[in-house]
C-alpha cells in the first residue's frame, strides 16, 4: 500500500481548474519531485493535501484513510507536514520559539519541546540564530525554520514547496544535503516542488510533471528530462534552461 | 532554594530592587494618610488585573477586543444582583460572576473567532454596545430590578470581610494586591506553557499554527474562557468597591478602550499591562480629582498621544525598553549577573514581541 | 398610512446622508485595507469648523465647504502621510493588522478629547432660519434641510463614483486598492495614492459637515454615533464598495427611522447592532461585497 494517494484530484476556483484529475501516488521512503511552470498547480495540489483548500472532487488516500475533508490542524496531526511557498515564519517568535511550536505536537512540556527543537535546529543548521527575532533573518533562514518547524512535528511525509527559490548556490547545495539526511536518516518521505532542477534531478527517485493542472508525465528523473511535452511545456512556460 | 540563600542573595540589586518594591506594595496604605491616594493606588491595582485579563486574549493571543469592558460588566451586574436580591457574599458572587463572564465570553468569542483582524475588532465593539444598550434600556427582568440607564447604587450591609465592604480603604486595596499577584502568576503560567506558546502563534500566523496541528479555534476558546473569567472576577471587586454600577461607566466603549490601553501600551508580556496600568491610571485618576467631573475624558488625550508613541516608535510595548534601562541600572549598582548590559543595545526580544 | 410613508422618506434622506458619511470610511479600507477607527472624529473635527464659519463669519453652512474642503484635504493629506504611512509600511513588511488599526484609535482618543478641552462638553447648536423650515405635503412633513441633506448626499456619492471610475487620477485610486504591487511597478507612488484618499476622505466628510450643521448638535462626541453606523453601513455594503456603502446607508437609515418611529429609538439601535453582528458572522464580505 502506498503511503499518500490521491486518484482523480481535482479543483476549481470559479472557471479555471487549477488541478485536473490528478493521480498520483508515493511510497513509503520516496523523494518524489512535483515540477511544472509556474501556475502549474503545484501548491494548489499541496493546498489539497493539507487540507487548507477542499478538492472539487477526487480523493486522498493517506496510510489507507482518506484525508478529503480534514482541515489543516487534522492533517497535520495525521503525520503530513508542510513548508509554505510564499514563507510564514512566526515574526515576532524567535527562532526556537518557533520550532518549539512544532515540537510542542509531540508534547506538553516546556523541556521537552525545547530539546527537540534544539536537536532539529542543529539538523538542518540554525543553532547559531537560535536566539534571534525570524523577522531580523534572511530568506534563507526563514526557509530553514519553515523546514525546522515542520520536521519538529515529526511527520511521515513532508512537503516541500520550493524551499531553494531565492537561494544562493552554497545555500542550495546546503539545502540539498538537509533533504538528503531528513530522508535517509529520519526516514521521512519527501514530496519536493522545486524549480531548481539541477536538485530535482539530484535528490527525487520519481517525478511527476504538472502543466496547467494536469500531469503530463511521470518518471525516473532522466526520462522525464527528456519528454518532449515536458519540454514543450517548459519552453511555453518560459523556462528555457529548466529542463536541460 | 533554601531560605539563607534568598536572604544571601539580597546583597545583590537584582533581589533588593524587587524585594522593596513589593514591600512598598505591601505597606503603602500605611505610607500615606492621603485617602485619594490609596483609592488612585486601589484604581491602579484593579487596571492592572484587568489588563492582564484582556492580556490572555489579545496580547497573547493576537485576538485584539475592544469590548472587554462587556464581561467586567456581566461580572459586576450578576454578583451585584445576588449580593442585593439574594444577600449571597459577594466572594462567592464573585466566582458566580467570573463563570457567567467566562460562558458568555465562549458564546460570543466562538463565533467572532473566525474573523480576523479588523473585524473581529469591530465584532467585539458591536458586542459590547449590545451589553450596554440591552442593559440601559431594561429596568425590569421578571423580579428583577436592573435599573437601566440610572445603574444599581449597592446598598452597605455592614462592614465586614462577609460583605465585602469595609469603612476603609486599605483591605480593598489588599484584595486588590492579592489579585493583581494572582493575575500575574496566572499570565506567567500560561505565558510559559504549551498554551502560551501556542496562543502566540496562532496571534502571529494561524495558518503557520494550522500546519503544525494547532487547533486555533480551540486555544482561542480557552483563552477567552480565562480571560472574561479574570474580567468577571474584576468585575465584582468594581462594584463592591464604588458601591455603583452603570452602563455609562461600566459599560461604555472608552472603558473597553482604557482596558486595552493599559495591555498594549505596557506590552505583549506578563508584566506589560501591570507596567501599563502604573504608567496610565494614575494619569487618568489624576485628573479626574483635579480637573473634577466637567473634564471627564481629558486624560484620554494623553493615552492617545501615548498610544499614538508607543505605535509608531514602540510596538513590543513600553516594558522592553523600562527592562532595558532596569538591566542597566542594576549593572550600575554592581549586580554581577547584569555586567553585560552596561553597555547594551537592543532591548530583549522574542515570543510574542507585540503589535503587527 | 401617512406615518409610514413619512418615515420611509426621512428614512431614505438619512440613510442617504448616511452612506456619504460612510463612503470615505469605505474608500479608505478599499485603498489601504485600513479600517479607520478615527473616522467618527474626524466627522467632529468637520463639524466643528463648518459649525464657527457658520457661526463666527456668518456663514451660510451650504458655503462653507468652499473654504473648509481644501483646508482639511490639506489636513488629511498630512496625517496620512507624516502619521499613518510610516506604520503602515511597517504593518506591510511584517504581515499584521492591528498596529494601523489602533494607531487610529489613539488618534480618535486624541481628537475627541481635545474637541473636549478645546470646544468644551457643551452641545452646540447652529440656529439658522433653514433649521426649522418644513414642508408639507398632504399629511406629511418633511424638514427641509434634511431634504436637502438627502438629495445632495446622492449626488455627492454619484459624484464620486464618476471620479473614481472615469478620471485617471481614480483609476489610479482604484487600481492601487487592488494591487498595490503592480501599481508601483508601473511608476505610480502607492503612499502617495494613500495620502490622496484620505484626503478625498476628508472631502466627503466636510461635505457631510455642511449639509449636518443646520439640524445636528455638535460637541466633542458628535461624530462617534455616526462612525459607529459607519461600521454598520460599509460592513453591510462590503467594506470598500461604494455602491455598497451607499446600499448599507440606506438600508441603515430605513431600519432606523421606521423601527423609531412605530417602535422606540432603543429598538432601532439594538436592531442596528444586531443587524452588524449577524452580517459579521454570516456573510463578513457584505451584500455586494466579493466571496
Ligand atoms: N485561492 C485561489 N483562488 C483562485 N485561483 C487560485 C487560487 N489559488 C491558486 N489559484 C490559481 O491556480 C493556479 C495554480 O496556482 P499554483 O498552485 O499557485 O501554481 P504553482 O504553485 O504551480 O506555481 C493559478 O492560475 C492560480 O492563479
Ligand atoms: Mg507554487
Amino acid at each position: 500500500m502506498s503511503l499518500l494517494e490521491t486518484q482523480k484530484l481535482t479543483i476549481k476556483f470559479g472557471g479555471l481548474t487549477a488541478v485536473d484529475a490528478v493521480d498520483m501516488s508515493v511510497e513509503k521512503g520516496e523523494i518524489v519531485g512535483l515540477i511544472g511552470p509556474n501556475g502549474a498547480g503545484k501548491t494548489t495540489l499541496f493546498n489539497m493535501l493539507t487540507g487548507v483548500y477542499q478538492p472539487t472532487s477526487g480523493t486522498i488516500i493517506f496510510k489507507g484513510g482518506t484525508l478529503t475533508k480534514l482541515n489543516p490542524t487534522k492533517v497535520s496531526r495525521l503525520g503530513i507536514g508542510r513548508t509554505f511557498q510564499i514563507v510564514k515564519p512566526f515574526q515576532l517568535m524567535t527562532v526556537l520559539e518557533n520550532v518549539m511550536i512544532g515540537s510542542f505536537s509531540k508534547t506538553n512540556s516546556m523541556a521537552v519541546a525545547e530539546k527537540k527543537a534544539l536537536e532539529v535546529m542543529d539538523f538542518v543548521g540554525l543553532t547559531s540564530v537560535k536566539s534571534i527575532q525570524a523577522r531580523n533573518l534572511t530568506l534563507a533562514h526563514k526557509k530553514r525554520i519553515e523546514l525546522a518547524r515542520a520536521l519538529a512535528t515529526e511527520p511521515e511525509l513532508i512537503l516541500l514547496d520550493e524551499v531553494m527559490a531565492g537561494l544562493n548556490p552554497t545555500e542550495v547545495n546546503e539545502v540539498i544535503d538537509v533533504i538528503r539526511k531528513i530522508n535517509s536518516q529520519k526516514k521521512i518521505t519527501i514530496i519536493l516542488v522545486e524549480h531548481v532542477m539541477q536538485a530535482v534531478m539530484a535528490l527525487s527517485q520519481r517525478i511527476y510533471v504538472l502543466n496547467s493542472g494536469k500531469k503530463i508525465a511521470e518518471g525516473v528523473p532522466t526520462d522525464v528530462a527528456n519528454n518532449p511535452e515536458v519540454i514543450k511545456a517548459y519552453l511555453g512556460g518560459g523556462y528555457t534552461h529548466a529542463a536541460s | 532554594m533554601n531560605e539563607k540563600n534568598i536572604i544571601a542573595k539580597l546583597r545583590y540589586p537584582s533581589y533588593y530592587i524587587p524585594a522593596l518594591a513589593i514591600l512598598i506594595l505591601i505597606f503603602f496604605p500605611f505610607l500615606t494618610n492621603n485617602e485619594y491616594i490609596v483609592q488612585v493606588g486601589i484604581m491602579v491595582l484593579l487596571f492592572a488585573v484587568m489588563g492582564s485579563g484582556w492580556n490572555i486574549i489579545a496580547g497573547f493571543g493576537g485576538q485584539l477586543s475592544l469590548g472587554h469592558a462587556a464581561f467586567v460588566g456581566i461580572g459586576a451586574y450578576v454578583s451585584t444582583l445576588l449580593f442585593v436580591y439574594l444577600d449571597l457574599t459577594p466572594w462567592i458572587g464573585m466566582l458566580v460572576g467570573a463563570v457567567v463572564s467566562a460562558i458568555f465570553g465562549v458564546i460570543v468569542g466562538y463565533p467572532c473567532f473566525k474573523l480576523k483582524g479588523a473585524y473581529y475588532a469591530l465584532a467585539t465593539i458591536a458586542y459590547g454596545e449590545l451589553v450596554r444598550i440591552f442593559i440601559q434600556n431594561t429596568n425590569q427582568i421578571g423580579p428583577i430590578d436592573l435599573k437601566g440607564a440610572q445603574g444599581i447604587l449597592l446598598p452597605i450591609k455592614g462592614h465586614s470581610w462577609f460583605w465585602f465592604q469595609f469603612d476603609t480603604k486599605a483591605p480593598y486595596y489588599y484584595i486588590a494586591l492579592v489579585m493583581m499577584f494572582l493575575a500575574i502568576l496566572l499570565c506567567y503560567k500560561i505565558k510559559n506553557s504549551k498554551f502560551g506558546y501556542y496562543l502566540a502563534a496562532i496571534g502571529d500566523n494561524q495558518d503557520a499554527a494550522a500546519s503544525l496541528g494547532v487547533d486555533s479555534s480551540r486555544m482561542k476558546v480557552y483563552a477567552a474562557a480565562i480571560s472574561s473569567f479574570v474580567m468577571g472576577i474584576a468585575g465584582t471587586f468594581y462594584a463592591q468597591f464604588l458601591l455603583y454600577i452603570g452602563p455609562q461607566s461600566l459599560l461604555v466603549d472608552t472603558f473597553s478602550t482604557e482596558i486595552a490601553l493599559v495591555g498594549i501600551i505596557g506590552g505583549a508580556e506578563v508584566m506589560g499591562p501591570i507596567i501599563g496600568a502604573f504608567l496610565l491610571t494614575p494619569i487618568s485618576e489624576a485628573t479626574r480629582i483635579l480637573l473634577g467631573g466637567r473634564f471627564i475624558g481629558v486624560h484620554l488625550v494623553v493615552y492617545g498621544a501615548i498610544l499614538m508613541a508607543v505605535i509608531t516608535y514602540a510596538p513590543s510595548g513600553i516594558l522592553p525598553y523600562l527592562k532595558k534601562v532596569y538591566y542597566k541600572f542594576l549593572a550600575l549598582l554592581g549586580d554581577p549577573q547584569y555586567q553585560d548590559y552596561r553597555t547594551i543595545k537592543a532591548p530583549a526580544k522574542g515570543l510574542g514581541g507585540g503589535i503587527k | 398610512m401617512g406615518t409610514m410613508t413619512e418615515a420611509t422618506i426621512n428614512g431614505l434622506f438619512m440613510g442617504s446622508l448616511y452612506g456619504l458619511i460612510a463612503v470615505g470610511l469605505s474608500l479608505v479600507f478599499g485603498v489601504m485595507k485600513v479600517v479607520n477607527f478615527a473616522h467618527g472624529s474626524l466627522l467632529t473635527i468637520c463639524m466643528y469648523a463648518v459649525y464657527y464659519l457658520v457661526m463666527k463669519a456668518n456663514w451660510n453652512s451650504y458655503l462653507t465647504p468652499i473654504l473648509v474642503v481644501p483646508l482639511l484635504f490639506i489636513f488629511g493629506y498630512v496625517v496620512q502621510s507624516k502619521i499613518i504611512n510610516p506604520v503602515l509600511k511597517r504593518e506591510f513588511e511584517l504581515g499584521g493588522g492591528h498596529a494601523v488599526i489602533l494607531l487610529t484609535v489613539g488618534m480618535m482618543l486624541v481628537m475627541e478629547n481635545l474637541c473636549l478641552l478645546f470646544f468644551g462638553a457643551y452641545y452646540k447648536v447652529a440656529q439658522v432660519p433653514i433649521s426649522s423650515l418644513t414642508l408639507n405635503i398632504g399629511n406629511i412633513v418633511i424638514s427641509v434641510p434634511r431634504m436637502i441633506a438627502g438629495i445632495v448626499s446622492v449626488i455627492l456619492i454619484f459624484l464620486l463614483y464618476a471620479f473614481l471610475n472615469k478620471t485617471d487620477m481614480g483609476k489610479a485610486i482604484r487600481a492601487t486598492g487592488q494591487d498595490r504591487e503592480a501599481v508601483r511597478l508601473m511608476g505610480i507612488n502607492d503612499f502617495k495614492i494613500y495620502n490622496i484618499s484620505f484626503g478625498i476622505c476628508f472631502i466627503m466628510l466636510t461635505l457631510a459637515a455642511a449639509l449636518m450643521i443646520p439640524m445636528y448638535y455638535v460637541h466633542p462626541s458628535a461624530g462617534k454615533i455616526f462612525e459607529l453606523r459607519s461600521f454598520v453601513i460599509v460592513v453591510l455594503g462590503g467594506l470598500g464598495s461604494l455602491n455598497g456603502a451607499f446600499l448599507g446607508g440606506i438600508i441603515i437609515g430605513l431600519i432606523e427611522s421606521v423601527t423609531a418611529q412605530f417602535l422606540s429609538a432603543t429598538t432601532a439601535e439594538f436592531l442596528i447592532f444586531l443587524v452588524f453582528i449577524l452580517v459579521l458572522l454570516l456573510k463578513p464580505n457584505g451584500l455586494l461585497g466579493k466571496k
